[in-house]
């Protein structure tokens, strides 16, 4: 989170993570196709020739202000192949939360949690851990014929019950409602950890 | 850059009004200097501090990005090739344009950006100098505003309700 008193402006910065091909980029796409223009700048893509992203995507939201605050939303993803671990560091730092997009189909579980591995090991080197850190799961792909049933899913990949959500991606379906729990998360994250500095001092 | 709640949560960096008069200040005299196209100070995750330039060249803050991903993918190069932590420049010249990103501190770079005709030399010796003001006025700490005043009771409820009304399909 960053604070910008001078503008009245609140940032905050999320980060699509999840296996190569999962949806991360359908994510944001189908998010810039369909907000209101006033709302949104332009959707920076950082690709290879075969559409898959070798930096990052980024797209920033802001929405009305809300008691004379501007709330802006930083949207990035991150490289799902796994060779692009060093410029997934670099998109992670000063992440606030995550949308964690796996993909449903059953062939693709052992690469959901590879990856869910290597974002614990990432946010254990900035200090902070999946158990404390804001994040939720979207479970895209629900679409496709070998989509594993969702508590399937659940046991293995939610170890800590953040929220979760179905998704079609491409579609749309589960895009807004997991951006909107997220933010969510990250807000009321900030509130907890306010309260407790405060029980402290007292 | 001033913490917020000092000793207690700290949510993470912030700009003081103060602060943000003065860059803008530097940023001014910067751009006066070298009739220049544009001038961002800009953080490691690519948030805009503040800015000053001539006419629009679209999304400012898809540009802050960009730049802070370059920045960023540079400066692990050059670790790979052995060079220690003195990494402090990254220059694209252009056909209309050159564009010079340039380490402010640990967290934050400048992006100047010139038009041809202000010869580069010119570009460099002046950016060190506002590089060198920028300095003290970043590391300056300001007890102006706590985090608490910010997040009153109603954020959340506010704020969520904002989410729905703004954060949705349009048809
Ligand atoms: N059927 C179906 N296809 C999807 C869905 N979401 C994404 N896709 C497709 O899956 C492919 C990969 O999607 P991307 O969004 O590029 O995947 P990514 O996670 O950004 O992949 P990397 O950039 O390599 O990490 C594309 O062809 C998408 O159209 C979905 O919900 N259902
Ligand atoms: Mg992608």
């Amino acid at each position: 989170m960053f604070i910008h008193w001078a503008l009245r402006e609140i940032h905050l910065k999320l980060v699509y993570y999840g296996p190569g091909l999962g949806g991360k980029t359908a994510n944001l796409k189908y998010i810039y196709s369909k907000i209101d223009p006033a709302l949104k700048g332009d959707l920076v893509m950082l690709n290879s020739r075969e559409d898959r992203t070798i930096f990052f995507d980024f797209l920033q939201l802001e929405v009305g202000q809300i008691d004379g605050k501007k709330p802006k939303f930083n949207l990035y993803t991150v490289p799902g192949q796994v060779h692009y671990n060093h410029t997934r560091k670099v998109v992670l730092n000063g992440v606030d939360g995550i949308v964690f997009v796996a993909d449903s189909q059953r062939e693709m579980m052992d690469a959901n949690l590879d990856t869910l591995l290597d974002l614990e090991k990432q946010l254990v080197m900035q200090g902070k851990t999946l158990e404390e850190f804001p994040w939720v799961i979207q479970y895209n792909k629900r679409d496709l014929p070998s989509a594993m049933p969702i508590d399937e899913m659940e046991k293995k990949l939610n170890l800590y019950g953040v929220p979760f959500f179905e998704a079609v991606a491409t579609g749309g379906q589960g895009v807004f409602s997991s951006l909107k729990a997220i933010i969510k998360q990250v807000v009321a994250n900030v509130h907890s950890q306010l309260g407790q500095a405060e029980r402290m001092r007292a | 850059m001033n913490n917020l709640v000092e000793g207690q949560f700290n949510p993470g960096p912030a700009l003081s009004k103060a602060q943000f008069e003065s860059v803008l200040t530097c940023l001014a005299q910067l751009s006066n200097k070298l009739r220049l196209t544009a001038v961002l100070l800009v953080d490691n995750s690519g948030r805009i501090m503040a800015q000053k330039s001539e006419g629009s060249h679209g999304d400012q803050n898809a540009l802050a990005t960009l730049a802070a991903g370059s920045y960023a993918a540079m400066r692990e190069l050059a670790k790979r090739l052995g060079e220690k932590d003195n990494f402090k420049m990254v220059l694209h010249e252009g056909e209309t344009h050159n564009i010079f990103i340039s380490a402010v501190g640990k967290d934050h770079f400048l992006i100047v950006i010139s038009g041809k005709g202000v010869a580069m030399g010119m570009v460099r010796l002046f950016t060190k100098r506002t590089i060198e003001d920028l300095g003290p006025i970043l590391k300056q700490t300001s007890s102006e505003s706590s985090i608490d005043q910010l997040f009153n009771d109603n954020f959340e409820s506010l704020l969520s309700d904002e989410l729905d009304r703004s954060l949705k399909e349009k048809e």
